[in-house]
């Protein structure tokens, strides 16, 4: 149900087009529209709000009484953060469709960002805290497995 | 070993960045997927390790758009797993590729469940964004209880807690008959206290979701809102990382907004003015920036306050006031400009002044002001001639009292101007002379010698336009009254055209609230200086001497005091110049009427001499006073038509007029909605010399609000001015308002007191009811106070069918064939007052079509005060009250003509019989 969870959608460059109905739909809407258009659409009862970066288009759908002013923020405090995790340069060149961790990071960041379509954290200090968390969490066991198998390694020799 | 499986997702995602076309990217993804489903297929012994690479891999193709429609059992046996890693991947990638109607989800809920209340944080914030993010029916079921528990649990970091809200969020959205929220208010109180702000905004969108479903039993929750917002206004103890471009968390803002427009008012003054305070704050605060987020953000701030304005009428005072502001500062720059520059502002923008200062009201003394002022100087431009010679000639009069603003004083320094303008702008100062000429009354004979030399002198000008205008303002000007109308000032522009403005509707709410709020002092004050509530009215003895008839009304006043007292009447006429007073008491006469009425004396200063009427209606009135507590009664005009009449009409109308004489007409135009009305009063000077002294009060009974806007002491000649007055109906009451109006022409005081149209069936709005919304109503409502019946008799014979018409003309909605017995007739309606708010009433009528004479009558609805109100005031209408009681009514002499007096008393059977009551 895309009322209740305000769906976000991690969408696409130009020529990497989803193809689940939901995106494609959404796709021809928002990518034919003119870069001097209101970037607030109505969408199936829905409004979808969306937002440009680069080749990058953040959208998110929600409800007709939803602020959506509002909305356009959260998606750029989201992009501030991805920008500041980052570094501007790499993830504006799409580089979350080609390096290979990112798009996982960027989903990672997402979900201490928004929860059931909810802002969860308004403090970019505090999520980029959190990401470098796990981060962390992930890299420790990394060195545990490597280390694990150098032992296992040299017990074998 | 480690590396090479993530190598190959970066093999894989160079393979696909070098595809040349669409097409050959479809065939690497298609021989990906091929791969990754094989290595499910074939190795059943994958560790978790090697499981997560390829879910990866497949939650990138699904990112590229393709479908992914296998290996959801993988990345779901994934967040089985015991370390971070493969857990984290398997949590993300679930909840990326399903969605809650997925089978495979239902296996994942103990893994979930165990996560969620076992010890490790990590686990905890995986598991709550999962079911957050797609947790449907069955994990609602069996982990609710778990979450609600984490949210409130105070030894959780705010880390896990705020993904607890938003799960529980979530949970309630979806199936809000499985979330048991039973006692939620004090916890949801206690969660708003949070110092978090990251946990506070959780919260307020959980609470935003509680409140909407059922404010009732948030109320306590009310205050903490406002807290928040003046903490956040106030930018009190915010973090700066929770600032956003300056502005405190925007979007907590915003959802305390959205919160709080849930509740329909709010009670307590502390608070109201705590939000009213912090609304101005954004109201004021939210300027134009250049950062277009900085710049979103504040707006979708004010926006969502904007929305808010139900609940502080105080802010869209404000709102107003600043309108107004903004109004005035329009009219001073372009000014301003003019003055400065006038060789480089066009025609269109002195007009869109005017049209500006003829649309608000309020703008006109001010803008009259800053003309006059401009005027002084000694060179000006000539557009600033033209412009404040409109704005002087429309709404001078409005400055007349000040120094240098005589009708005389402006004229003589816009004619100064004259010689100096080209032939484009005479016209215009034609046109200001002769309206100047209009608003000095009585007329200054040497102004107008002035002005009238100047018109015969342009009579013969070369220009067609000022020739023409010479010529007919000269021709008009000697019409007298006739002036006034053609003369009058101009409309108002249409709505549309006001430029900074259009949303003219929140103005004109703001502007009803204002004026619906600004009055209580001033009616206590009246109340109380009305605390003898007896009343009466005469009007009789022409000024000329003729032979004069006695008019008599009658007036049931509302009780200021306790005590209830009854109406009085009196009786006054005069003959061949002797006053004889006419007592209603003799008991042989009225023997119904009870011993505390009044007689009140009518004026014997009916001389026609005119320097003593004035000393002798106050002799009159001293005389009075011993028997009347009313005042003076100096009436000396005679009304055309019968008031009572013209009363009873407007009860069941909402136009026309209420009382006329030779003098002043007053006509009446009404709109009621709910339990507000606003009248209007049009006080017209039928007459070619001004109406002085003119007094309008309302004398209201207790249960209507009433506020009269200001009513002008003089009324011109011919002119006619409108009175908006708003009522408020605040419980149900038969009591009348009282119009005491009173005004001077010539050496006649005249003063009438008029019962107002604002009764009981104006707050009523017909609903029709089915038959199943009726019976049930109709038993639970099962007797008194609640439901009352009574015989009727004396009933005015009439037809089920005129009894049905009667109805529905004072909105109570018959309902055909809801009663099996057709001699029955069954009626409903809804009341509207601030106490009841709308409350349905139902009505049904038991005749017998052997005897029309009498009927039985219930009543019913969820007020006492109100059935029984209501019921009394249907008697009203059904009795035959006239005929009957005009014995009653006190014998005028018998010079009198007859058709005026008793005809006022008889047609008045509402008030008698309250009277009687």
């Amino acid at each position: 149900n895309l009322v209740s969870t305000s769906t976000f959608l991690l969408s696409c460059s130009a020529s990497n087009m989803f193809e689940t109905t939901v995106l494609r739909e959404l796709s021809g809407l928002i990518l034919t529209r003119g870069p001097k258009l209101c970037t607030f659409v109505e969408w199936r009862g829905f409004k979808v709000v969306y937002k440009r970066y680069t080749s990058l288009y953040f959208c998110m759908c929600v409800n007709q009484d939803d602020n959506e002013l509002e909305i356009l923020e959260v998606i750029h405090h989201f992009v501030e953060i991805l920008d500041r995790y980052f570094g501007s340069v790499s993830w504006t060149c799409s580089s979350i469709f080609t390096r290979k961790d990112h798009h996982s990071k960027a989903y990672y960041i997402l979900d201490e960002i928004l929860i059931a379509g909810e802002l969860q954290e308004s403090s970019n200090k505090t999520v980029a805290r959190l990401v470098a968390v796990q981060d962390s969490l992930v890299e420790a066991a990394k060195e545990e497995a490597s280390s694990l198998s150098n032992i296992i390694a040299q017990a074998t020799k | 070993m480690a590396l090479s499986g993530m190598r190959g997702l970066s093999v894989f995602i160079s393979d696909i960045r070098n595809c040349q076309n669409k097409e050959q990217e479809r065939l690497r993804v298609d021989k990906e997927l091929g791969n990754i489903r094989t290595r499910f297929k074939n190795e059943k012994g994958l560790t978790p390790y090697e499981k997560k690479k390829y879910v990866w891999k497949m939650l990138y193709i699904y990112m590229l758009g393709y479908d992914v429609d296998f290996g959801h059992m993988e990345a779901v046996s994934l967040i089985s797993a015991p370390k971070y890693p493969e857990k984290q991947v398997g949590y993300i990638v679930t909840s990326s590729l399903l969605n809650e109607n997925h089978d495979f989800l239902r296996l994942a809920i103990n893994t979930v469940r165990n996560d969620i209340v076992g010890r490790n944080e990590t686990f905890q914030c995986l598991a709550l964004t999962l079911v957050g993010n797609i947790g449907g029916r069955d994990f609602a079921e069996s982990l609710a209880p778990d979450v609600q528990k984490l949210l409130i649990s105070s030894s959780c970091r705010p880390l896990v807690r705020k993904k607890a809200a938003l799960c529980l969020l979530r949970l309630f959205r979806k199936n809000p008959d499985v979330v048991n929220i039973d006692g939620w208010s004090d916890r949801m109180a206690q969660l708003l206290d949070e110092r978090d702000l990251g946990v506070l905004t959780s919260s307020m969108s959980l609470f935003v979701a509680l409140v909407s479903n059922n404010h009732e039993s948030y109320w306590s929750c009310l205050p903490k809102c406002v807290k928040t917002l003046e903490r956040l206004a106030r930018n009190q103890d915010i973090p700066q990382e929770y600032t956003y471009y300056g502005i405190p968390s925007p979007w907590l803002q915003v959802k305390t907004m959205r919160a709080l427009q849930y509740f329909p008012t709010i009670e307590d003054p502390n608070t109201r003015r705590s939000l009213f305070e912090v609304l101005q704050r954004v109201l004021m605060g939210t300027d134009v920036v250049k950062n277009v987020n900085k710049n979103n953000a504040s707006h979708a701030v004010l926006f969502e306050a904007l929305a808010l304005n139900d609940l502080t009428t105080n802010f869209l005072l404000q709102t107003l006031r600043l309108y107004r502001e903004v109004c005035s500062r329009y009219v001073d720059v372009i000014l301003q400009l003019i003055d400065k520059a006038g060789d480089f502002v066009s025609d269109d923008i002195w007009f869109r002044v005017v049209q500006f200062v003829t649309n608000n009201e309020d703008l006109q003394p001010y803008a009259a002001l800053k003309a006059r002022e401009y005027l002084d100087k000694p060179a000006i431009h000539e557009t600033m001639v033209k412009v404040s010679a409109y704005l002087l000639g429309e709404y001078s009069h409005l400055l007349a009292r000040r120094p240098g603003c005589s009708p005389k004083e402006i004229f003589s320094i816009i004619h100064e101007k004259l010689p100096t303008v080209s032939t484009s702008t005479i016209p215009i100062l034609l046109s200001t002379y002769v309206k100047i000429l209009m608003h000095s009354q009585p007329p200054e004979p040497e102004l107008q010698n002035q002005i009238w030399a100047i018109f015969s002198k342009y009579e013969s000008c070369i220009d067609a336009e000022i020739q023409q205008r010479a010529v007919e303002y000269f021709a008009l000007s000697r019409k007298g009254a006739a002036l006034m109308d053609i003369l009058a000032e101009m409309p108002k522009f249409p709505e549309r055209q006001d430029p900074l403005w259009k949303q003219s509707s929140l103005i004109k709410k703001a502007e009803d609230t204002e004026a619906d709020t600004a009055e209580q002092s001033a009616i206590k004050l009246r109340a109380q200086q009305q605390s003898s509530n007896a009343l009466v009215v005469t009007d009789q003895s022409p000024a000329n001497g003729t032979p004069r008839v006695s008019q008599l009304s009658l007036v049931k006043m509302p009780s200021m005091s306790s005590e209830d007292h009854n109406t009085a009447e009196q009786g006054v006429t005069q003959a061949n110049g002797t006053l004889s007073v006419v007592d209603p008491q003799p008991s042989s006469s009225s023997p119904g009427l009870l011993g505390d009425l009044l007689a009140i004396e009518g004026p014997p200063g009916v001389a026609v001499e005119s320097e003593h009427n004035l000393v002798s209606g106050s002799e009159g009135a001293s005389d009075a006073l011993a028997l009347a507590p009313v005042g003076e009664q100096t009436n000396t005009v005679q009304p055309i038509g019968d008031i009572a009449e013209r009363f009873n009409t407007l009860c069941l109308k909402d136009s026309g007029v209420l009382y006329e004489d030779p003098y002043v007409q007053i006509g009446i135009k009404a709109e009621w909605r709910a339990h507000h009305g606003r009248l209007v009063l049009f006080l017209g000077n039928k007459n070619t010399a001004p109406l002085v002294s003119v007094q309008a009060l309302i004398l209201p009974p207790t249960h209507l609000r009433l506020e009269l806007s200001l009513v002008p002491d003089t009324i011109p000649p011919r002119a006619q001015v409108q009175c908006p007055l708003e009522v408020v109906n605040i419980r149900p009451s038969r009591d009348v308002a009282v119009l005491d109006f009173s005004y001077r022409f010539g050496n006649n005081v005249v003063n009438v007191k008029l019962r107002l149209p604002a009764v009981l069936n104006k707050f009523l709005q017909p609903i029709p009811v089915s038959a199943e919304e009726f019976f049930p109503q109709w038993r639970s409502l099962s007797g008194p106070p609640l439901k009352l019946q009574e015989v009727v008799r004396g009933v005015r014979p009439m037809s089920l069918m005129e009894m049905s018409s009667l109805f529905n003309s004072f909105r109570l909605m018959v309902c055909p064939g809801l009663d099996p017995n057709a001699n029955n007739l069954v009626a409903s309606t809804t009341f509207y007052s601030e106490s009841t708010r709308a409350m349905l009433c139902l009505v049904r009528v038991e005749t017998d079509p052997a005897d029309r004479s009498q009927l039985r009558m219930t009543v019913a609805s969820g007020d006492p005060t109100l059935t029984f109100e209501l019921k009394e005031f249907i008697k009203e209408q059904l009795v035959s009250i006239p005929t009957a009681l005009r014995p009653l009514a006190p014998v005028p002499t018998p010079q009198a003509q007859p058709t005026t007096s008793p005809a006022a008393v008889s047609s008045d059977p509402g008030a008698m019989l309250a009277g009687l009551l």
